[in-house]
């Protein structure tokens, strides 16, 4: 088990909220997530939403209702230690082995970690297009747009923004299809199941599609 | 009364297999899973690290001594194999001198990275996989192992094939249960994901969670040579395999896949002084190989 020390916690409204580790002696990938333990060893996985090269440990957190542990890490001070995991994970944006000419993401809620993990190394060498689906519009954590080739951004409980009105799966007319991109789909079941269905559905074959869903289990 | 590791609580002496060759040796890929699964053998868990990560390095250090042993196949198991960063590193660098075979839920860890696990179909040795379908309906496999599992398994079970691998599936072994029908069901399954009619079904008993202590009959030396034929104790994975699983840093030779909850199976010399060692059948699991003749391995 390993401890890191809270150096920043930064709420976004009440239910959201950016988590700050030190970083120690870690070394992660883009994609990467760390098991967060509360008090009484109560684990749940986080995706990384810093880069590699940052010097310290970032993650992007929804309070839940009743949560054991979003709920205890919203309360945690400065200063005061965190037991993780060490880094694992399977799903790589931008991965530089596959031979792609473009990606496409797809991230629903804090499902945009990876992808700010992404975005926060230097300039993306592949040219990258972005669906983003929130609730609210206050819910947004967006990425620089300079590195984003085109953004589709839905907000589904609130009609009044800049932002389309409904679900990121109402945008899907504008995705790209290509056999020479990779797909990348971050956040709930329910939106990654129906994204790969249509670009299945497209002839996207299934080892372009690549998927992080949220942990189901006990 | 007794109840060690050489006796029984009645004070008889323990059964035990010594085992006659090392025919496979597992490597047991760490605990860390994709799932949480209330069920899991082995309490695996996204970041759980009861059995660590183990590496391409760790890994090397046996093989050599496996081939001089006449080692046939090596095999991964975990938690979920494709989750170890090291994977498929440790994959192909093994199959370059054995066969061997993966257990893996084939959900996303393996999805995703099926492009590169797609090009060892260029190495001098072949790998097959093993993929857990408890159930033969979505329903009840999803309950256990999270909420559209079953159809991506069964889905990557269909790539699988048609790159040209072979699979097999594991599924639980119900009470009294009708073997042949139970099997069609399953078959039916294939038919219509697509996946090949003559797919290989590995039946296992219900083994219980880590640490546990259900109740079980315990096994003498006289119900050894009572109740078993030669072949059946032949059977037992620790009379032909050892896995290498890495606790707190260290490696570990265990007696097989099943028993890395106790440390007296534990050696942590080579691989042929492991097969020295007379392994006792105390564990709770043991009755499960004495009574349903169960075996992770594929004979």
């Amino acid at each position: 088990m390993e401890k890191h020390e809270v150096i920043g916690l930064d709420f976004f409204h009440e239910d959201l909220f950016q988590l700050s580790l030190n970083k120690r002696d870690i070394t992660h990938e883009i994609g990467d997530c760390l098991t967060l333990f509360n008090s009484d060893g109560t684990g749940r996985p986080y995706s990384i939403s810093s880069s590699p090269e940052e010097d310290h440990l970032r993650f992007l957190i929804r309070r839940q209702p009743g949560g054991a542990v979003s709920d205890w890490l919203a309360q945690k001070g400065l200063g005061e230690t965190i037991k993780t995991s060490r880094p694992y994970g399977w799903f790589r944006p931008g991965d530089s082995t596959l031979a792609q000419t473009k990606q496409i993401f797809f991230a629903t809620g804090t499902g945009i970690a990876p992808f700010l993990a992404y975005f926060s190394q230097g300039n993306p060498s592949i040219e990258t297009d972005l669906f983003y689906g929130c609730r609210k519009a206050e819910d947004l954590v967006l990425p620089p747009a300079e590195k984003i080739n085109q953004s589709f951004i839905a907000i589904s409980q609130e009609k009044k923004t800049r932002y389309h009105s409904g679900r990121i799966t109402d945008l899907l007319e504008k995705v790209e299809i290509s056999s020479d991109i990779h797909y990348y789909l971050c956040g709930l079941d329910l939106m990654i199941d129906e994204i790969s269905e249509f670009l299945e559905n497209r002839g996207i074959s299934f080892m372009n599609i690549h998927r992080e869903v949220f942990f189901h289990g006990k | 009364m007794a109840n060690d590791w050489l006796h029984t609580s009645t004070g008889d002496p323990r059964g035990f297999i010594v085992a006659q060759e090392l025919k496979e040796l597992w490597f047991h890929t760490g605990t860390s899973c994709n799932l949480s699964c209330p069920f899991c053998l082995e309490g695996s868990s996204p970041g759980d690290n009861r059995i660590h990560f183990i590496t391409l390095d760790d890994v090397k250090n046996y093989l050599v001594e496996a081939k001089e042993l006449g080692v046939k196949q090596i095999s991964f198991t975990g938690g979920e194999p494709f989750v170890n960063p090291h994977f498929i590193e440790i994959l192909a660098h093994c199959l370059e001198y054995f066969p061997c075979m993966v257990l893996t839920n084939a959900t996303e860890p393996l999805m995703n990275q099926i492009q590169k696990v797609v090009q060892l179909k260029e190495k001098p040795f072949q790998v097959r996989f093993r993929v857990s379908i408890d159930y033969p309906n979505a329903e009840q496999h999803d309950k256990g192992r999270g909420k559209g599992n079953f159809t991506k398994s069964l889905k990557t079970i269909a790539i699988l094939e048609q790159q040209g691998f072979e699979v097999s599936i594991a599924r639980l072994q119900f009470q009294e249960e009708n073997t042949q029908d139970v099997d069609q069901i399953y078959q039916k399954l294939f038919e219509k994901y697509q996946i090949s009619q003559d797919t290989h079904i590995v039946k296992f008993p219900d083994f219980d969670t880590p640490n546990s202590s259900p109740e079980v009959p315990e096994i003498t030396e006289t119900c050894m040579t009572k109740y078993l034929t030669k072949e059946q104790k032949d059977a037992f994975m620790c009379n032909f395999s050892r896995m290498i699983a890495k606790t707190n840093g260290r490696l570990s030779i265990y007696a097989c896949t099943l028993v890395d909850d106790d440390d007296q199976y534990a050696t942590f010399g080579t691989l042929k002084e492991s097969l020295e060692t007379k392994i006792m059948l105390k564990h709770h699991r043991c009755f499960s190989c004495f009574a349903y003749g169960a075996s992770c391995s594929e004979k």
